[in-house]
């Protein structure tokens, strides 16, 4: 996990005595979270050819009021010239 | 008099009884509030405004007079809204939040503002950037959080409700862990107008309140369809919306009603939470109550999910916090710098999670996922609330923590919020009532009910709190 790139798209200073704690808490919640990459879950989103990454036809994203778009919709909106271009454009 | 003991009802009597005059209540009740937050500290701020009220008489609303608390992320006009936060401790409120302006409109006497985790990041109050709010039940303890403030406020007896939000648990947790009670409504149903945005597809406002009736007070008048915030429901009378055959249970008698018990859940608890869990299943059962297995397969999934989706909207909601709209006096640095001077452990954590799921590479494996896992787990609740019409799980997996105790490991902090995130990812109503208790220390249950089922929750609960144990 490299901190220093996630901070720099975050508008986040990490300074060098912070930088290994944070990457240990940030690893340990994404070794947490790796239980939706798991067999289970993929075979539930995706069926049983889990090589694609496509959605399964019948199975629905929540279309809520903030869903991905919505949230990208918002970041651009956001956009006032201070956060880093290349954290809107990494954001899908 | 005995302030600690008021609730509402006992209240509007004590005022129409003719033994105070209203602006004596009010000069007492300060007296008390100061004594009561003594050693608990859940204020960010406390006001000085006393209603346009000379007397109370008994037309007028049961708030009408009544001693308020409003968590510090909700934008009242008095002062600033710091939502607990370095970064936001000078900004001040220009408006009133609509469930404030609602409130407002039955004058209650609004004691202060609430100390919450810093963002309503957190689980127990600590990441507060101003200061620490203790458990009244035990000093030594965290009031559980993000709305720890409102809950020690509430269960200290310095006001008789409070106003919280509600992400994963931050309502439901601490009313748990003080001993009160904590509902988060149906999604949509509380406008969200001046609230300071977390994850923005999950908060909700909703009330704490030492009794159920209080809090169905004070449900009842925030709640409702709102111009200003697009994301509330236009259901006027949710009441409406009850399943047909729930509604017949619930007018015959409450205890007809059948529980459902997501046994999966179970494996989450251990030694004596365990044997408190199958005591309040055994208590049900012996007065009556049907209580069923309820299958949810992927309700061991949701604390993944959500901690997934939530920092993703984090890192949304956090990016307008550039040091330009909302400026402090220290915010002529660069923006990454100021961002990281202001911005606590937690919150920063979150946002470079949020961050990374939403990045190229792993925006598929994790948020796409996460959103699909969502709409499954929301169509699992669907389908077993056509067989069962609550689902009953204790709040907390454990009582109130001592303070400091799991501040080290995220993880650790994250794994309290197990039984409650469910309620956020699937939208729908859940109630934390108080049940007894493990070493003297509160315990709550959790009621989950179909969308705007809050009235099932509401007069289910209350029979519930008429046969729970005392703490």
């Amino acid at each position: 996990m490299d901190i220093t790139s996630l901070g720099a798209l975050s508008a986040l200073d990490i300074p060098d005595s912070e930088r290994a704690s944070m990457e240990k808490a940030v690893e340990r919640i994404f070794g947490f979270i790796e239980g939706m990459r798991s067999a289970d879950v993929l075979r539930v989103i995706h069926g049983d050819d889990n090589e694609s990454w496509e959605l399964r036809p019948d199975t629905p994203v929540m279309q809520d009021d903030m869903t991905a778009q919505a949230l990208r919709a918002q970041a651009y909106a956001r956009h006032d010239g201070l956060i880093p271009v290349s954290a809107l454009r990494s954001t899908r | 008099m005995d302030y600690s003991r008021l609730t509402l009802a006992t209240l509007r009597a004590y005022l129409t009884s003719g033994e105070v005059l209203y602006p004596e209540f009010v000069d007492a009740w300060r007296e008390w509030v100061a004594q009561a937050d003594v050693d608990v500290n859940a204020y960010t701020a406390q006001f000085d405004i006393v209603p346009p009220v000379a007397r109370i008489t008994e037309h007028e609303s049961l708030l009408t007079g009544a001693p308020l608390a409003i968590k510090d992320n909700i934008c009242m006009k008095e002062g600033p809204t710091t939502a607990s936060s370095a970064l936001l401790q000078h900004v001040p409120s220009v408006y009133d939040a609509t469930v404030v302006s609602k409130l407002r409109a039955h004058h209650p006497l609004f004691i202060g503002k609430t100390n919450m985790d810093e963002f309503a990041m957190g689980s127990s109050t600590e990441t507060s950037a101003l200061h620490p709010t203790h458990n009244p039940c035990d000093t030594a303890r965290v009031p559980g959080g993000s709305s720890g403030g409102s809950a020690a406020a509430v269960a200290s007896g310095s006001a008789l409700g409070a106003l919280g939000s509600d992400t994963g648990g931050s309502i439901r947790q601490p009313a748990a862990l003080c001993g009160v009670v904590g509902l988060k409504p149906t999604y949509g149903r509380v406008s969200r107008y001046g609230l300071i945005a977390m994850a923005s597809s999950l908060d909700c406002i909703g009330p704490l309140a030492k009794n159920v009736a209080d809090a169905r007070t004070l449900y009842n008048v925030i709640a409702g369809q709102d111009p200003r915030d697009a994301t509330t429901s236009c259901i006027s009378h949710a009441s409406s919306c009850i399943r047909p055959q729930t509604l017949a249970r619930l007018r015959r008698d409450v205890r007809t009603l059948i529980v459902g018990i997501p046994r999966a859940l179970a494996t989450q608890l251990h030694g004596a939470n365990k044997a408190w869990y199958e005591r309040l299943i055994t208590d049900m059962e012996q007065h009556g109550v049907r209580c069923v297995e309820v299958d949810i397969p992927h309700l061991d999934k949701t604390l993944e999910t959500y901690y997934v989706i939530m920092p993703a909207e984090v890192s949304s909601n956090m990016a307008r916090y550039d040091g330009v709209q909302y400026r402090s006096a220290q915010a002529i640095q660069p923006i990454a710098q100021y961002r990281s001077a202001l911005l606590g452990e937690e919150v920063r954590r979150r946002i470079l999670v949020g961050t990374s799921v939403l990045s190229r590479g792993y925006y598929e494996s994790y948020y796409g996922t996460a959103l699909a896992m969502r709409t499954v787990v929301r169509q699992e609740f669907t389908q077993a609330f056509t067989e069962v019409d609550v689902i009953m799980t204790p709040t907390s997996p454990t009582p109130a923590w001592k303070r400091g105790e799991k501040m080290d490991d995220p993880i650790t902090m994250y794994l309290s919020d197990v039984f409650t995130v469910s309620a956020n990812i699937a939208g729908i109503p859940a109630l934390s009532i108080p049940y007894g208790s493990i070493e003297s220390l509160p315990m709550g249950v959790q009621l989950m009910a179909d969308m705007y089922h809050e009235d099932v929750l509401f007069d289910f609960g209350a029979w519930i709190e008429s046969i729970a144990p005392s703490p």
